[in-house]
């Protein structure tokens, strides 16, 4: 045995791959119904196939060794891999059509989205009037997730009708008076919980390390959530299952980075992104989810300003979006809109690079131009916090 | 596109059944392929497509002018060229930056504006491949392909985004001849790509959510124990994630045909952190030792130098994990443990280092395997100039493959005890230096630690579940082999019917325990 001299790290030795062709390549013209002749193909070819096992052929791992005849038995013509493969897709795309439905809500507007729900969505409503999704659910429950009611239409739209229309609801509730602010204490600190978007990914943990020892923030991150697509994560049913499970003095949100898009609504009208009817939808959504967290006037709502954003037509949205929660702000009682804008921009506008706090440069924004970085985040926090203190007249 | 999406899963069934009705025509099958690979990469962003298309035409074109010319200025111009595309687009603002705050600190004005250039997804993957090819092509390993070879090399999806890194000399020789249809290894693929879901939904990013993630993101809100079980929680997650992605995209290529390397071998398992190095993302450990190590003298020169090199190499491995200050400090770490235990074994067994002919142990599948010994081919001398000139796959597997003494000095000198207590000393530094490899900067990391020791307090969100799932990621590496042998033969005795319906209904099992819950992106993607 020999001690190896090389200490640096190496890998196992890589694999010895096809010897090169000893002649003409075998031209097998059977495409997927396989089975070659053995006549074509010179036999060393075959035996590093036969090894390989899944890796290079010199080095098997445990779990992938071949190389022996369990290895050629394992090895199949084409066209049954194929079936194996395409069968198991397809059965799953059946039984798991809810899930299919669901991933396809959560993507971007585009033609693969539009292409997956034009597929799944026949096949959701066919699978679930022959009970095909009853496995799906069964095991979802087992594993003690929630199922979604298959068609249910979501508080976030119809409360927000109901105050287009005049007509009174979660939205349309007089304001209340505000419940008195305690003085948190180190042993009893203010429960605050930063939620929201993926904005808050980065933020909300930030707010967590910095804040003073008398408050203690929580984060939950919904990522690729918004108030336009409540098919796809119904804000307002979240919200009151936050506030049940969580009971916050104060929730501080940061949401709207996937709301660049139009708006559905239950009747089927379409409100374009950008336009004043959707702007208009998007208050009175908001102003339902904060009425919620709020409880109008039980607890403190913090919504914070959308950062400037490096597309051009995504900081339009975002403009639009600031107005209308810094509006729907207005109208609920312990809500409030705060404008990260001066500290997030240059001059108003959209900068990788801000000033931190010590004066120099930090590299502030995500390569996506929409999410903030660990100092960006940081600047953000430090804000936050100062709002905090001065509400909660904090040391 | 990333692997468990429905993109992919359409994706692929398409590829799947056209590469396989092309196979038997490479005029018609590799021209299909690359632009599905292309389309593959620039699913989610157009514009890094012509960047691998610029890549591969300069490398090729490299390849060919030092195959005609054999000037290393030819090699030298092509590897300034791939490492400035991976400077520019990977490391310019972390390095802007870091001028800008020194020069600022001297009260100097920054000279190099401060720009945010995008990361094209696995730029760091295939500008290695593209070296390595380049670099074999100059040291006569491997003649230069033709181009479209080499741009399928470059680009062929189920390796583009986050490897493993496959060498020219694994992947061209397989696109010589048409991949055999009548024997696709289906078993082992199905295998791998589910036991890689596994590892991924239903370990990896359970760990991450319940755990990981929030005591990282908020260290000063968690205690000891949340924080202690954090750190071995990573430890299990970064694996698991991405074993998982690579155990993916090998079934993925051997449903093709194609046969990658392994990437990892039960790393945590290792008794010395070289044998750490020899299990943990095997294919980027023998491309540093290849193309780093080995040019820069390996351990020939002396004890000193071969210190320095391994410094060097192992923080610039710490590097190019990315661009911060925990990585390159990760790295380093790395390498001054190598070197400590270097020094540690020359001092027990008495000798200098230099003294002693270099020959790498075998990892254990590869002792384990039946390979045939070949004793013509002498063992690789670490003080030869041959074994940097030439590093090959070739000449490196089958210099260690036949070696069967190399059965592993640890086992030998150390007993189970000692062995054992290796072991733990193994996982707990490089668990310890995973702190970094997680930690968004030095203060948090720093903070993670103070707390590891002072916070005392309860620990709700160490779960059961967590536990269990911890325990899980680490005992995979203890399961027995023919546990695996015996499955397969048994999945592969089954017919078509009874094998789809345990496949679906085992994926159907793996997305229930995750719920209605995005999978994460695979930790790797960022590399």
């Amino acid at each position: 045995m020999t001690e190896r001299d090389d200490a640096v790290p190496t890998g196992p030795p890589a694999s010895a791959p096809d010897p090169p062709p000893a002649g003409p390549p075998p031209q097998t013209r059977r495409g997927l119904r396989g089975r070659p002749s053995t006549r074509d193909r010179p036999p060393t070819r075959d035996r590093p196939l036969d090894r390989s096992a899944g890796s290079a052929p010199a080095q098997p791992s445990p779990r992938h060794r071949a190389g022996s005849p369990r290895a050629a038995a394992d090895a199949v013509p084409a066209r049954r891999a194929l079936l194996l493969v395409v069968a198991v897709l397809g059965l799953l795309a059946v039984l798991r059509a809810p899930a299919m439905v669901h991933a396809g809500e959560g993507m971007r507007p585009g033609l693969t989205r539009t292409l997956l729900l034009g597929a799944a969505r026949p096949v959701e409503r066919v699978t679930h009037l022959v009970r095909l999704d009853t496995p799906d659910r069964w095991l979802t429950r087992a594993f003690g997730h929630r199922t979604a009611p298959h068609g249910g239409a979501s508080e976030l739209a119809t409360a927000a009708s109901h105050a287009a229309t005049g007509r009174t609801g979660t939205t349309g509730a007089p304001a209340a008076p505000l419940t008195p602010l305690r003085r948190p204490t180190a042993a009893d600190p203010l429960r605050v919980l930063v939620t929201g978007d993926s904005l808050t990914e980065s933020l909300g943990p930030t707010i967590t390390n910095t804040a003073p020892d008398t408050v203690r923030a929580q984060t939950e991150t919904r990522f690729g959530t918004g108030l336009v697509r409540p098919d796809f994560f119904d804000w307002a049913a979240h919200a009151r299952v936050q506030v049940a499970e969580r009971d916050p003095e104060l929730v501080i949100v940061a949401m709207g980075g996937n709301d660049g898009q139009g708006i559905t609504l239950a009747d089927g009208t379409v409100l374009p992104a950008g336009s004043a009817e959707w702007a208009a939808e998007y208050q009175r959504r908001a102003g339902v989810v904060m009425r919620i967290w709020t409880a109008d006037g039980a607890r403190r709502l913090l919504w914070l300003s959308l950062p400037p954003a490096r597309s051009d037509r995504l900081n339009g949205y975002f403009r639009q979006l600031n107005a209308a929660t810094e509006a729907a702000a207005a109208g609920v009682s312990g809500a409030s809109y705060l404008d990260l804008a001066p500290w997030l921009s240059k001059d108003g506008a959209y900068s990788d690079y801000l000033t931190g706090a010590d004066g120099q440069a930090v590299l502030a924004r995500s390569h996506d131009g929409v999410h903030l970085a660990l100092d960006g985040a940081r600047i953000a926090a430090a804000h936050v916090i100062d709002n905090i203190r001065s509400t909660w007249r904090l040391g | 596109m990333i692997f468990p999406t429905i993109e992919f899963a359409a994706f692929f069934v398409v590829v799947m059944a056209t590469s396989w009705l092309l196979m038997p025509r490479p005029a018609l099958w590799k021209p299909f392929i690359l632009p599905a690979s292309y389309f593959f990469y620039g699913f989610a962003d157009a514009r890094f497509v012509l960047l691998i298309v610029a890549s591969t035409l300069i490398n090729q074109a490299a390849a060919w002018a030092i195959h005609r010319f054999r000037d290393r200025r030819i090699l030298a111009a092509a590897i300034a060229c791939d490492l400035g595309l991976l400077g520019w687009f990977k490391y310019y603002g972390f390095f802007a930056l870091s001028v800008d705050r020194a020069l600022t600190d001297a009260g100097l004005p920054a000279p190099l504006p401060l720009l945010q250039v995008a990361l094209p997804i696995g730029i760091s993957f295939f500008t290695f491949q593209a070296l390595s090819y380049v670099i074999d092509v100059h040291r006569g390993i491997t003649p230069p392909a033709p181009l479209l070879d080499f741009a399928v090399y470059e680009a062929f999806f189920p390796h583009l985004v986050a490897g493993p890194i496959v060498r020219a000399s694994e992947f061209l020789p397989q696109l010589a001849t048409p991949r055999d249809p009548a024997r696709v290894p289906t078993t082992r693929a199905a295998f791998l790509i589910l036991g890689g879901l596994i590892k991924k939904v239903v370990l990896a990013d359970v760990i991450a959510s319940r755990l990981v993630d929030p005591v990282f993101d908020a260290p000063g809100q968690h205690s000891s124990t949340e924080i202690g079980v954090a750190i071995y929680g990573y430890a299990v997650q970064i694996y698991c994630d991405f074993s998982a992605y690579s155990d993916i995209a090998i079934g993925i290529a051997l449903l093709l045909g194609f046969r990658f390397p392994d990437n990892f071998d039960r790393p945590y398992a290792a008794r010395s952190l070289q044998e750490f190095w020899r299990r943990w993302h095997m294919t980027l450990s023998r491309w540093l030792r290849d193309y780093v190590y080995l040019p820069l003298g390996g351990s020939r020169r002396g004890r000193r130098r071969t210190h320095l090199n391994l410094m060097i190499t192992m923080t610039l491995g710490g590097l190019w994990h990315g661009a911060s200050w925990t990585f390159v400090l990760w790295g380093a770490l790395h390498g001054a443990a190598l070197v400590t235990e270097r020094r540690l074994r020359a001092r027990r067994t008495g000798r200098t280092a230099t003294a002693r002919p270099a020959q790498m142990p075998l990892p254990r599948a590869e002792r384990a395997a039946d390979v045939p010994a070949q004793p013509n081919v002498p063992a690789i001398d670490s003080g030869t100039e041959a074994s940097s000139t030439a590093p090959t796959s070739r000449a490196v597997g089958l210099a260690t493959a036949p070696a069967p003494a190399a059965a592993g000095t640890a086992a030998r000198v150390a007993g189970p005890v000692r062995g054992w207590a290796a072991r733990l000393a193994v996982f707990h530094f490089v668990c310890a230096t995973w702190v970094l490899f997680r930690a968004p900067d030095l203060d948090t990391a720093g903070r993670l630690f103070a707390r590891l020791f002072t916070a005392g307090g309860p620990a709700p969100l160490v779960t059961p579940s967590v536990v269990a799932a911890i325990a899980v990621g680490l005992t995979t590496a203890a399961v027995p082999q023919h546990w695996w042998t015996r499955a397969q033969a048994r999945f592969t005795q089954m017919s078509l019917g009874p094998q789809i319906a345990l496949l679906t209904m085992a994926m159907m099992v793996i997305y229930a325990v995750v719920g209605q819950q995005d999978v994460a992106p695979f930790i790797y993607f960022r590399f």
